[in-house]
């Protein structure tokens, strides 16, 4: 069910009207029964995946628990580490299958890779400590299965998320007020934004040997607002949803264009996925007697600092190559993971020489060099991030190779790119709102501009959720003659 | 909390204000081609007190003229056809009729006996969307839509419509309070004349059975009019395309006799009615123009009287006052078109192309 579909308004009315109707105490199975009822929607064969993965890693967890709590924690590494087999193991053989057109791929349940992580995590934390672990599985299987974060996420954690998942918290009108505002605004950026130009993506990606030289830029720009309001409207979206019901979950974006670097951007961007992979991967294997080997061996020949940064590029490498299997194991993906890691390596080792030119040229207080630096993330995350529009690697080098040359296909630009699908008007609805993105991030943290305006003005921020609200029905691209598009994250 | 509920009732009827005029101006006018649109809204503005009502596709609203038959026989009637009209579209639209009205002949045109589905999305607006908010109109969307169709845009049109702030036209906002009046008690005029030269070869077809759907919908309409005290007749509007087969006529007119029902194949009455297709059509036999329509109507409005309980009503004062009026707009858009077709060469204003085309 697609958060932009009617269904899925229909459903979320339905819902909101059963829990508020049930006893405080019984008002998470009700959201149970309705994420179980949501992901069914995606086909059965989904809910016996997850029906598995939930009961494993609750089983798992337990026995991880019951160790821990008879003081033997050595040995509850085993069942934590066949956990992580198992799972991992499952993600990865869906994964290759997917890539491979395997006949199995066509079960591939949609949100296994955020559950997988989420419940991975879960287990790896009750073995750490950091939680207990849940007696009752159906409380579980709501944290695992909680719908508006089944299927992009935020991949959220038990501890933060529990308390208020369980709740059952009432609804409450500035919170509710604040929730809907936030689901507009979702709204706003996949139907009237990410849905309005996706056509013009799929175009220029579908045909690379036509749409060479400023197209491929037009493309890599494109993409790059695509995903923006495609992934972040669909977070909006999933957050709003859960703000409503009283769950208070991490936030996944943090205005990620405005990032004055690489490592930055992923500071900001799909927040949560950047901090699980740093927490259940790269840090226990920095940790880990194989790295801790390694740092041995090289200790007899390098420096301490060398060995060092050595060990934290090795691992950042395996990471970002993990990040982008985990998106998809085709070589796009693969790539695309590597060349993160390469710059943010590249950026680790070679800070103590940038600290050094920005102090000679008193670089870090001006704001022109700020402005260049944010221009000059934007321009090279678009490189990377093209990467997911061509199966292949090769292809998106080969249109690299490309970009100064003329382009292959004929014709005026503008009337070619009103031939890809969105008319001259969809490009400016598409310029007012990247204008309107601006502004809201310009103007503070995500979220904040919500809040500013309501503390300013109820009643204006009512008005002004209420004008977007028309503006979505108005220019969102939906309904007979537009093809609206699953969310992008939701294939992953 | 007061002002809490203040601002949000006030913001309520804010949205629910501006979200029904965005509606209203985003909705199509038909006030310029393609006209057939307007026909299912306009019915309300003729609805009252009609003694026979036409259902069926354009062959119905492109045949028979209201107004003559009025001012020769004084027989009240409407047309509530549309393009493309389906069965299960004419049995709702009936049972919508009847809501204002019940008539004492429902006359029901045969071809869409054949089919099955609808025709596409567009036209199955063009049939519903014009219909009053009711049950009846949302079992009638329900039993049209194509798959990609969702009835919640039946209900509130904007989810449909949402994208012509694209193409807005002058018209939109001419007639935003009020639809420009295209018909005449549902017949859509044009006075011009293409006549019949040649017709695509008939094509034998694989299977004659009408649509067991169609058929399911005829029997629900024939009983509707029997529990209303309702006189049924079938009749096939004399359009040369498509073609009509001799199986589905013997269809028909088994249909008929089953249940004692009149069935009337124009397409035979040639001498009768006095139908000329080298003069009395406006699209090489697709369509009667304003000149066969108003001969097929003197026909078929004697035999109403003489076969029907309809009555001469132009001893009514108020009727013939309200037909008067109506008289009088038929004219002016007849005067009108012939003068467009004398400047021009084609009916420019009402959906016309030009002679080369």
């Amino acid at each position: 069910m697609l958060f932009t579909s009617f269904g899925f308004i229909l459903f979320l009315l339905a819902l909101s009207a059963i829990y508020s109707a049930a006893p405080q105490k019984a008002r998470w199975a009700v959201l149970l029964a309705g994420s179980f009822v949501f992901y069914a929607f995606s086909g059965f064969y989904c809910l016996v995946y997850i029906s598995a993965v939930t009961a494993l890693t609750y089983f798992f967890a337990r026995g991880v628990g019951g160790l821990l709590e008879r003081g033997r924690k050595p040995r509850a590494a085993l069942p934590l580490a066949l956990c992580v087999f198992i799972v991992s193991g499952l993600l990865l053989t869906l994964k290759l299958s997917a890539a491979f057109s395997s006949p199995i791929s066509l079960l591939f349940p949609m949100g296994i890779s955020f559950y997988a992580l989420k419940t991975i995590g879960y287990v790896t934390d009750v073995y750490r400590g950091t939680c207990k672990a849940e007696k009752n599985i159906f409380k579980y299987a709501l944290f695992v299965s909680f719908f508006p974060q089944l299927v992009q996420g935020p991949i959220s954690r038990f501890k933060d998320i529990s308390p208020s998942l369980f709740e059952g918290r009432p609804f409450e009108f500035e919170r509710t007020a604040s929730a809907l505002w936030r689901i507009i605004w979702g709204f706003f950026k996949k139907l009237v934004v990410a849905d309005r130009l996706m056509p013009a993506v799929r175009a220029l990606s579908a045909e690379p040997e036509i749409y060479t030289g400023i197209y491929f830029a037009v493309l890599m720009l494109f993409y790059m607002i695509t995903l923006f309001a495609d992934f972040t409207g669909g977070i909006d979206i999933a957050l709003g949803v859960s703000e409503l019901f009283g769950v208070e979950t991490a936030e996944n974006f943090d205005r990620p264009y405005l990032a004055a670097s690489i490592s930055e951007f992923w500071r900001r961007w799909h927040i949560t996925m950047g901090t699980w992979f740093r927490d259940y991967v790269f840090y226990p294997l920095s940790a880990s007697r194989f790295m801790g080997g390694i740092t041995k061996k090289l200790s007899r020949s390098f420096s301490p600092r060398t060995v060092s940064s050595i060990n934290v590029s090795a691992v950042t490498l395996l990471v970002w190559f993990l990040t982008g299997l985990w998106h998809g194991a085709k070589s796009g993906y693969i790539v695309w993971g590597l060349l993160n890691g390469l710059i943010i390596v590249a950026t680790l080792n070679l800070k103590p020489r940038y600290a050094a030119f920005h102090k000679r040229w008193g670089l870090n207080k001006k704001s022109w060099y700020k402005a260049f630096c944010v221009v000059r993330t934007f321009l090279l995350m678009s490189c990377i991030q093209v990467f997911d529009c061509f199966s292949e690697a090769s292809t998106t080098f080969r249109m690299f190779a490309s970009l100064f040359a003329p382009p292959a296909i004929a014709g005026s630009f503008f009337e070619t790119l009103t031939s890809l699908g969105p008319a001259a008007s969809d490009y400016i609805v598409v310029a007012l709102a990247c204008a309107l993105f601006a502004i809201a991030g310009f103007s503070g943290k995500t979220g904040e501009v919500r809040k500013k305006l309501s503390a300013k003005s109820p009643v204006f921020s009512a008005f002004a959720a209420m004008l977007l609200l028309l503006f979505v029905i108005v220019f969102g691209s939906y309904g007979i003659g537009y093809d609206s598009s699953q969310f992008i994250y939701n294939g992953f | 909390m007061k002002k809490r509920i203040r601002t949000a009732l006030a913001c309520a009827l804010c949205f629910i204000a501006l979200f029904l005029a965005l509606s209203r101006l985003l909705m199509p006018k038909y006030a310029s081609f393609p006209f057939e649109g307007a026909l299912s809204g306009e019915y309300y503005e003729d609805a009252g007190g009609n003694d026979v009502l036409f259902f069926g596709d354009c062959e119905v609203f492109e045949s028979f003229s209201p107004v003559v038959l009025w001012r020769q026989y004084g027989i009240t009637s409407c047309i509530r056809g549309g393009p493309e009209q389906r069965l299960w579209q004419s049995y709702y639209l009936l049972e919508d009729a009847l809501k204002y009205e019940t008539p004492k002949v429902v006359v029901l045109n045969v071809l869409a006996l054949k089919d099955g589905e609808a025709a596409s999305e567009a036209y199955n607006r063009m049939n519903i969307d014009g219909m009053r908010l009711s049950l009846t109109k949302l079992r009638c969307a329900r039993a049209s839509m194509t798959e990609e169709e969702s009835l919640l845009s039946y209900i509130f049109p904007i989810f449909r419509y949402h994208s012509r702030w694209q193409s807005l036209t002058g018209d939109d906002f001419k007639y935003f309070f009020g639809s420009r009046q295209v018909s005449h008690n549902g017949y859509l005029m044009r006075v011009d004349t293409r006549p019949l030269e040649t017709l695509p070869a008939v094509k034998p077809l694989a299977d004659y059975t009408f649509s067991e759907k169609a058929l399911e919908y005829l029997d629900m309409l024939r009983e509707l009019c029997e529990e209303r005290g309702i006189r049924l007749v079938l009749i096939k509007a004399p359009s040369a395309y498509p073609h009509w087969y001799d199986e589905w006529d013997k269809q028909a007119s088994d249909y008929a006799a089953r249940h004692g029902l009149t069935y009337i194949n124009f397409l035979n009455l040639g001498n009768e009615t006095g139908i000329d297709m080298s003069t009395d059509t406006y699209d090489n036999g697709l369509h009667l123009n304003l000149s066969g329509a108003e001969k097929l109507s003197a026909w078929f409005g004697n035999w109403l009287i003489e076969e029907t309980s309809v009555s001469d009503g132009r001893d009514d004062a108020a009727l013939s006052a309200a037909w008067s009026g109506r008289a009088a707009f038929y004219d002016r858009m007849k005067q009108d078109q012939l003068a467009e077709l004398a400047e021009y060469g084609y009916l420019i204003n009402y959906g016309g192309r030009p002679p080369e085309e």
